[in-house]
């Protein structure tokens, strides 16, 4: 019930759900069950008794969505958590015993979780997953030994394994009324008679081997908000985003990741999303740093309509390495590489990821290919010592693209004068690129202008013999 | 002589004594000798220039204002010397942050700041879009995150006030920030702690100190030989 829809406790409302030809009653509320409306009952008769009765159907996809919630909220006292539909949930806490200080403040804490989530649940502890879950549906206590184990488990009513009506209905008849009895039974015979399956799982609740899908929450993390009104306002953009990113860390730090960036989505009325895509330089869990991030962003951002909603998405996440922090930060005047990487970030959150780079060399012929643009930021790279024009000398200012130089008479390029440049040093020879279309055939000189600057001027031999600068030697 | 005595009295000589010394400790007195206020320095590598420098090289916590009338004239290897150092392993962590280009009209060519001996992994260069402020609030980022070691930047416009900012911050961060500014940059005044301008005459490049705390302006030349170091 409380995976649906809320509604007003004094309404007699019941859960409705199809079953052996008939919609029968699957659970009622307190009011409905003060008019007699018993679970199990036929819708027909539950209306014979209440003529407001409001229905709702069964919806087994909300309560799988429910669970999965409520696991995620658990998986921080324990980190194997397995889902045992439609209402169970089963962890495995014996290595947080020690953390949280034995079994009671466990269900305690547990007990503050589903409280606040609104939801009514019973706990119970066993040495094993089955023996818990069935002395939880049949009341039972915790037992925290092997030696009390099957003393507990034998007083428990058959129900509780919610084995199949057929073969509930066939050891009744046999007069078997709890699991006790079901174990004093001859294994071979129940066996047969029963089936291997149920035995087996007999076995599983004494402690063999109980091999469980364990419960791993989607790697995908997101968090999404609804805005009452459509909305422009900056101010309350950011702050919803502060309070989403806040979410976002908690979720982080119950998982123990980072994240290398997220993604802000931002829902419009009627409209195409705006995706804009925030990375982190490193990856990181820090609240602070994902703020500065988004609310540097949002200052960039245009958004082309008012916004109705507002989710984050983290995609891929990795596991969390945290490192000591620095105790005499000022004795160092640059931060640990922390600082770094922050600057990063809030570069490329003001101009893009384009405008930010670092350089790499390449061990290339062609003078514009001899380089990169690196984006790997605070790793270092190890290169090794080029070879190539070695000899030459190389213009600390490269153009972007080689300038056509205009030409005197006899074909002596000229750099923003009349007068001819001087030649300096040259040539040198670069032929390269036959093999990947970018061909060149230069010559390169050194060469000096009426003004002073010493330039880096090429003649081009593959196409149109023309003099072009390429750089400055500044 | 008529200066000989203007003060009778001991007493009204020690009161003009404590006011000078009071005036001299106002920060809104400029001593063009003062040797005082020089600070931590980085060696410019060019021994003329080093003297005439307070300290001795380019001011390592504040802001430089370098005035190029036309690019490629000699501007970047005048500050390679003292960034080669800044890159020599074994450094103290001030020294080990970001080099950091903010909007250079050219491409810095890595092989030739390679051969000048700058570790390539210590380069961040940002284009900042042309809009009036980007520059400067990128290099205000840059001194505030305390993770450079030099700011270089290319600005056409900055007034008075950002200029203050810059200096301000370059001093808190205490690192080395130089602003390069055009021609038209002369008719204003600026609270630079360095202000030079160069020009280039055939092999020598000329650096005009136009400003300077705590030594006189002066003119060197740098001579760049072509067997010199100085070129690559």
């Amino acid at each position: 019930m409380e995976s649906l829809p809320a509604t007003s406790s004094d309404e007699v409302t019941v859960i409705t759900e199809f079953r052996d030809g008939a919609t029968r009653i699957v659970s009622a509320n307190e009011a409905a069950a003060s008019l007699g409306i018993r679970p199990n009952l036929k819708l027909s008769a539950a209306f014979a008794l209440s003529e407001s009765l409001n229905t709702l159907t069964r919806r087994a996809e909300f309560e799988q969505a429910k669970l999965e919630a409520l696991a995620r909220l658990t998986i921080r006292f324990s980190s194997v958590v397995s889902l045992e539909p439609p209402d169970a949930l089963l962890l495995e806490i014996g290595g947080s015993l020690k953390l949280f200080g034995g079994t009671e403040p466990i269900k305690e804490a547990l007990a503050a979780v589903f409280q606040q989530q609104q939801i009514t649940a019973h706990f119970c502890a066993a040495p094993t997953a089955l023996a818990a879950l069935w002395l939880v549906r049949s009341g039972g206590g915790d037992v925290l030994s092997h030696e009390k184990l099957a003393g507990s488990l034998g007083c428990a009513p058959l129900e509780a394994t919610r084995w199949p009506d057929k073969t509930r209905a066939l050891l009744k008849n046999m007069g078997i009324r709890t699991l006790g009895d079901c174990m004093r039974l001859p294994r071979d015979g129940f066996a047969r008679r029963v089936g291997r399956q149920y035995l087996n799982e007999l076995d599983k609740s004494r402690g063999s081997h109980d091999l469980r899908h364990e419960f791993e929450p989607a790697l995908e993390l997101s968090v999404h908000c609804e805005f009452i009104h459509e909305t422009t306002s900056m101010t309350l953009l950011a702050d919803q985003g502060k309070q989403l990113i806040a979410r976002l860390v908690e979720d982080l730090r119950k998982r123990q990741i980072q994240i290398p960036g997220f993604e802000c989505v931002f829902h419009h009325l009627d409209r195409a999303l705006t995706i804009e895509r925030m990375s982190l330089a490193q990856p990181a869990s820090d609240q602070e740093r994902l703020v500065r991030l988004f609310t540097d962003r949002l200052e960039q951002i245009d958004l082309s309509a008012p916004v109705v909603a507002l989710s984050l998405k983290a995609g891929s996440a990795e596991p969390a390495v945290t490192s000591s922090g620095v105790l005499f930060e000022d004795l160092d005047g640059v931060g640990p590489e922390f600082a770094k990487s922050s600057l990063i970030e809030r570069l490329q959150a003001r101009f893009g990821m384009e405008s930010l780079y670092s350089m790499d060399l390449v061990d290339e012929h062609r003078p514009e290919a001899a380089w990169s643009k690196s984006r790997q930021f605070l790793q270092r790279k190890r290169r090794p010592p080029l070879a190539v024009g070695g000899a030459f000398q190389r213009p600390l200012w490269l153009l972007p693209a080689p300038q056509r130089l205009p030409c005197t008479a006899d074909n002596l390029p000229c750099y923003e004068s009349r007068k001819p440049l001087r030649i300096k040093h040259g040539p040198e020879r670069i032929e390269s690129g036959w093999w990947d279309g970018g061909e060149i055939s230069r010559d390169y000189y050194v060469a000096c202008s009426a003004h002073g600057e010493k330039l880096w001027v090429f003649k081009d031999h593959c196409s149109n013999r023309g003099w072009y600068l390429h750089g400055f030697f500044a | 002589m008529s200066y000989e005595t203007p003060c009778k009295t001991d007493k009204t000589i020690s009161y003009i004594g404590v006011g000078i010394k009071k005036l001299l400790e106002s920060p809104h007195v400029w001593r063009g000798f003062s040797r005082r206020s020089a600070g931590e320095v980085h060696a410019t590598g060019f021994e003329d220039l080093d003297a005439h420098l307070p300290g001795g090289g380019w001011p390592a916590a504040a802001l430089t204002e370098i005035i190029v009338e036309r690019h490629g004239i000699g501007e970047l290897s005048l500050l390679m010397p003292a960034m080669a150092r800044l890159c020599e392993p074994g450094l103290p962590g001030s020294a080990r942050g970001w080099i950091f280009w903010v909007s250079p009209p050219f491409i810095p060519y890595a092989p030739a700041l390679s051969r000048h001996g700058i570790d390539l992994d210590r380069i961040l260069l940002v284009h900042a879009p042309a809009m009036r402020c980007a520059s400067l609030w990128a290099m205000e980022q840059a001194l505030r995150a305390k993770s450079c070691a030099v700011v270089l930047a290319w600005a056409r416009t900055a007034d008075q006030t950002a200029l203050r900012r810059l200096q301000l911050a370059a001093e808190e961060s205490r690192c080395w920030t130089v602003l390069f500014r055009p021609g038209t940059a002369l008719q204003q005044r600026s609270p630079a702690a360095l202000r030079l301008k160069l020009t280039r005459d055939a092999i020598v490049t000329r650096v005009e100190i136009l400003k300077c705390r705590g030594a006189r302006p002066a003119v060197v030349q740098i001579r760049h030989d072509d067997a010199g170091s100085t070129e690559c």
